[in-house]
């Protein structure tokens, strides 16, 4: 390894979250300039898929969908519709993209229709949320920019959800229910990790397939070679628990439960 | 290779060592390495601190909706030569438990340039105000604290909000408004 790499690490408020970024490379200034861009990145993704924006092109989609328009999309959210609307189908519903009141009018990812040239349609009127998917999305993006820099090493975190690529990373996560405490888990090595619990906040995760809110004492990390599949998959695991282990394998993905007892329970990949 | 569920019983970190509290710290940025990185092309950055009165910091607080913790505001005007080149201000916001040092760059026409976060802390417990704990970390540099089984630095799980930063620069682009416009 060359001694005289640049490494630096930097922060900005971005996807309503803090995004920290570590980068390592041959100049501090090709870094910082390599660093800048992938925050660029981030920011044309929610630019693109904020739910909240009344500007943003998730916004535009959705009140195309109401109306049941056709709509042309960037190629960035056609690609993640496709990726959501797959996964959709690959766990039989329990991940849903539809926002919680359009679930209960009976619409869901299914009903998004993905036509020729990034044209999207929805056959029912239905409200999208990107928000189990988007931040993921966000941090593949930004180390796609790491490495098209010929960056030696990265790290992005977004707000908990993360990716790194060039050498292995110490992660730990949040402890479920105790503010402060930190458990480690394997390093991450060419891989992303993500994490969702609702043991801190009153707000629900919501079944794709039973409509009913899930609440779980436990918080689910995902280990996965996407930050948006790891992202995403932290959804289904946290509504199916162990049962989603056949899911796991099919996406070659670990999970991790972390119980506020201190039980990891973990589907890991043991070497042969 | 092949898989199957396994159960650990992992001793979080900072439990046994620092007792019932932790907390974590990172600096991204001295104050001179961001005002470079806001603008590069500054051969000088002028402080121009303003202290508001409370009549005024009431005026900042009905133009943003956002009230300010502090009357005086850091800031410096960035100069090549003679040229103005735009604003510098340092300010601070409160995190998920303490502060987090930031700062906002404003061109000259008063459009934001560039937002950093310079030092981000996060304690918990009320033990945490004690300066002595304080000490095992703030100071050292990165990659030296904290040093128990390993480092924390690479954390997952709950999202933190950022809407403290937001308000912040709606409070500060206010500032601009009435007071440096």
């Amino acid at each position: 390894m060359n001694c005289s790499l640049s490494k630096l690490r930097r922060c900005h408020p971005l996807l309503g979250t803090f995004v920290e970024i570590t980068a390592a490379g041959d100049t501090a200034a090709a870094v910082q300039a390599a660093i800048d861009e992938a925050f660029a990145a981030i920011g044309r993704v929610q630019a693109l898929m904020s739910f909240h924006d009344p500007a943003s092109e998730l916004s535009r989609v959705n009140r195309a969908a109401a109306s049941g328009k056709t709509v042309r999309v960037s190629p960035q959210i056609y690609h993640v519709l496709a990726f959501a609307k797959a996964l959709h189908a690959g766990t039989q519903g329990i991940f849903d993209i539809a926002a919680a009141r359009t679930q209960d009018q009976g619409a869901g990812t299914a009903d998004i229709e993905l036509l020729p040239d990034h044209a999207v349609r929805c056959l029912r009127p239905l409200t999208i949320d990107l928000g189990g998917v988007a931040k993921g999305f966000a941090v593949d993006c930004a180390i796609e920019v790491l490495r098209g820099a010929d960056m030696d090493s990265a790290l992005v975190n977004a707000g908990g959800d993360m990716r790194c690529f060039g050498r292995p990373q110490p992660v730990c996560i949040r402890h479920p229910g105790m503010p402060g405490r930190f458990v480690p888990l394997p390093d991450l090595n060419d891989a992303a990790l993500a994490t969702s619990a609702n043991s801190y906040t009153a707000c629900a995760h919501f079944h794709g397939r039973t409509r009913g809110p899930v609440r779980r004492p436990f918080s689910v990390s995902v280990r996965a070679t996407t930050c948006m599949m790891a992202d995403a998959l932290t959804k289904v695991v946290l509504a199916c628990g162990q049962r989603s282990a056949p899911l796991l394998s099919e996406f070659d993905a670990d999970a991790f439960m972390v119980y506020p007892d201190g039980r990891v329970i973990c589907w890991e990949k043991e070497e042969a | 290779m092949n898989a199957r569920w396994r159960t650990y019983c992992i001793v979080p970190l900072a439990v046994m060592a620092a007792g019932p509290v932790a907390g974590w710290a990172a600096q991204y940025l001295a104050l001179e390495e961001a005002q470079k990185l806001c603008f590069p092309g500054a051969d000088a950055f002028v402080p121009s601190d303003i202290t508001l009165t409370r009549e005024q910091m009431r005026a900042v607080k009905k133009d943003s909706g956002v009230r300010a913790r502090t009357g005086t505001q850091k800031l410096w005007r960035a100069m090549r030569g003679q040229e103005f080149l735009g604003w510098f201000i340092k300010d601070e916001v409160l995190g998920k438990h303490e502060l987090i040092t930031w700062a906002l760059a404003l061109g000259p026409d008063g459009a934001v340039r560039r937002i950093e976060i310079l030092d981000y802390r996060e304690t918990y417990g009320y033990e945490v105000r004690g300066a002595q704990w304080r000490a095992q970390f703030y100071g050292k540099k990165h990659g030296a604290a904290l040093k128990l089984d390993r480092d924390i630095k690479n954390i997952g799980g709950a999202t933190l909000s950022c809407r403290h930063i937001t308000d912040g620069v709606k409070r500060l682009l206010s500032f601009y408004e009435l007071f440096l416009k």
